[in-house]
């Protein structure tokens, strides 16, 4: 069964790249299956490649969603894509 | 060679200087996305500006306009980019005939063509009041990550009318963050680089003479921003270049570019209607410089990602092709825009095309993609046979890590040349006897819709699949 928790967020508004897909990937490393992260970026092509990485390295991307102008939220549950 | 530990103490030192190297860009990455953002953006505003009294050019590499006998005068104003405060009398006295821009806009001012649009217009409506008409012959815009950074700069140009034979004149604005985020941002390799990468485009047209060079300097502190002047003025010495009074954005964010002026007699190589079928595809260079430098900065940032490059190779090794790639880039490529001149008709002359140039591009920030763009231009179909990296395990990595977009783009780089066969090889020979490596890698396929097609090798280059959807990808 899947670990259900409260989301950690990372926000890296301001970042451009390749800091977000950096950032992300060593947050993750800090967490354990079935944990939820929530990443926010403004840098339009982190809506892209921060996905790209974390389901590369095994992870789940649930969604990636607008939460206001320019900037979107990333859901990503460790370790079980 | 700096370690993972290393670096992170020296990111903490910058920052208590209230530096951020974090937030330093390596490169041409900082563009507000031309596909998605820009050129959609200026499609709806062109008519409305016009009604405004401003015309905007259609995308090219330099702003190109026939000279007058006097030199032109280029005043800078620098503008809030949302609330601009125009001194209209200001600029009825300048009389702008054509201007420069370079518009820096926080990202989420970028996050679409109807976002960024709506703040051009604001900006230009602010701007029309003045009630003067001219052109914005090249417009440059870039992405900050802080909101208080954003700004739009005008090298407004006024002075005599054109007279017949006096030559073109060719202007361009180009900037870069710093090209190296693990190196002090006030050595003259950073500021080298980012001047170079600013003439680049004059020089993809065959302009290299009579130059003048207006700074775009912005630093987190007057110190550094000193040293980068001084870098600025060594590199003019060196060159023969004419530097002048210009204005800083002053929103204490790095910044390093400049605006460059020249003069050329020759018909610059913009004619789309002459690309025919068969026509050869040279680059000067092979490509994908930045991609070392991404491997290496995020190799020193994070240890997972040092691991997978020690399967197979040494961080000394990628050490070393970073600052080979940047020793490159520092230099302008004066002789290139030397021989493509030698390669263009004199003013007025025709074209012909197994003596001359119809088509450059400066490979710079698109890398291979400028292939997209110019078939997209000038309605052909192109074919690469090749796509020749310089350190093509670096771009493989950075590809598949998706540290880059796309890492065939450089920083000052390879320009490409467009011609007859029998022109090609011989500007191929004149260019290899120079001790240029240059490379032909592909050809017009003939008249089309813009398409661009290139072998599977692509995907190791390129991430983004948006990228990648506008490339036709040969089964190979």
């Amino acid at each position: 069964m899947e670990k259900e928790n409260t989301p950690r967020t990372l926000d890296l508004t301001g970042q451009i790249c390749p800091w977000p897909v950096i950032f992300t990937l060593k947050e993750i490393k800090k967490m354990t299956d079935g944990e939820i992260l929530d990443v926010l970026v403004d840098h339009m092509p982190s809506t892209l490649n921060v996905p790209a990485a974390v389901s590369k390295e095994g992870h789940r991307v649930e969604s990636t969603t607008r939460v206001d102008q320019g900037i979107y939220r990333i859901t990503v549950r460790i370790g079980t894509s | 060679m700096e370690t993972t530990e290393e670096f992170w103490e020296r990111v903490s030192r910058y920052r208590e200087m209230g530096m951020d190297p974090l937030r330093w860009v390596a490169g041409c990455a900082v563009k507000v996305d031309l596909t998605t953002v820009v050129y959609p953006a200026l499609r709806r505003l062109r008519p409305l500006l016009r009604e405004l009294g401003v015309i905007v050019a259609e995308r090219e590499d330099a702003d190109i306009f026939t000279a007058g006998r006097e030199e032109p005068t280029i005043s800078r104003r620098i503008y809030n980019l949302r609330d601009p405060k125009i001194d209209r009398e200001d600029l009825k006295r300048i009389k702008p005939k054509r201007a420069i821009s370079l518009v820096q806009v926080h990202q989420r001012g970028a996050e679409t063509d109807k976002i960024f649009g709506d703040i051009l217009l604001s900006l230009y409506n602010s701007i029309s009041l003045a009630e003067q008409k001219f052109i914005v012959g090249k417009g440059h815009s870039i992405i900050t990550g802080y909101e208080d950074a954003e700004f739009a700069l005008f090298d407004f140009i006024s002075g005599s009318e054109a007279a017949k034979g006096e030559g073109f004149t060719l202007a361009n604005n180009d900037t870069i963050q710093v090209i190296d985020p693990t190196a002090d941002p006030g050595s003259k390799e950073q500021t080298d680089v980012a001047v170079s990468n600013s003439l680049n485009d004059l020089i993809a047209l065959g302009c290299y003479e009579d130059l003048r060079l207006l700074p775009v300097i912005d630093a987190p502190n007057e110190e550094l921003e000193r040293r980068i002047f001084s870098n600025m003025e060594k590199y003019a010495r060196k060159y023969g270049i004419r530097l002048l009074d210009a204005d800083s954005p002053g929103r204490r964010k790095l910044l390093i570019g400049a605006t460059f002026i020249g003069k050329t007699s020759k018909e610059p190589p913009v004619r789309p209607d002459l690309l025919t079928e068969g026509m050869k595809i040279l680059i000067t260079r092979p490509f994908g410089d930045l991609a070392p430098i991404n491997v290496y900065l995020s190799c020193l940032a994070d240890e997972d990602f040092l691991k997978k490059l020690e399967e197979n190779d040494t961080l000394k090794a990628v050490e070393i092709a970073k600052n080979r790639v940047i020793e490159t880039m520092r230099e302008p490529n004066l002789g290139i825009g030397k021989i493509v001149n030698q390669f263009l008709p004199e003013q007025d002359e025709e074209f012909i095309t197994s003596e001359h140039l119809v088509a450059t591009g400066d490979m710079s920030g698109p890398g291979v993609l400028i292939f997209k763009e110019i078939a997209e231009k000038t309605k052909v179909d192109i074919s690469l046979d090749e796509l020749p990296v310089k350190y093509a395990d670096y771009v493989r990595f950075a590809t598949e890590n998706f540290l880059m977009d796309n890492a065939t783009s450089g920083t000052n780089g390879a320009v490409a040349l467009i011609g007859e066969e029998g022109l090609i090889s011989e500007i191929m020979r004149k260019l290899k006897r120079e001790g240029h490596d240059p490379r032909i890698i592909g050809t017009v396929i003939g008249k089309g819709d813009g398409r661009l097609e290139t072998g599977d090798v692509v995907n190791e280059m390129i991430a983004s699949a948006q990228l990648l959807s506008e490339v036709d990808i040969r089964k190979e």
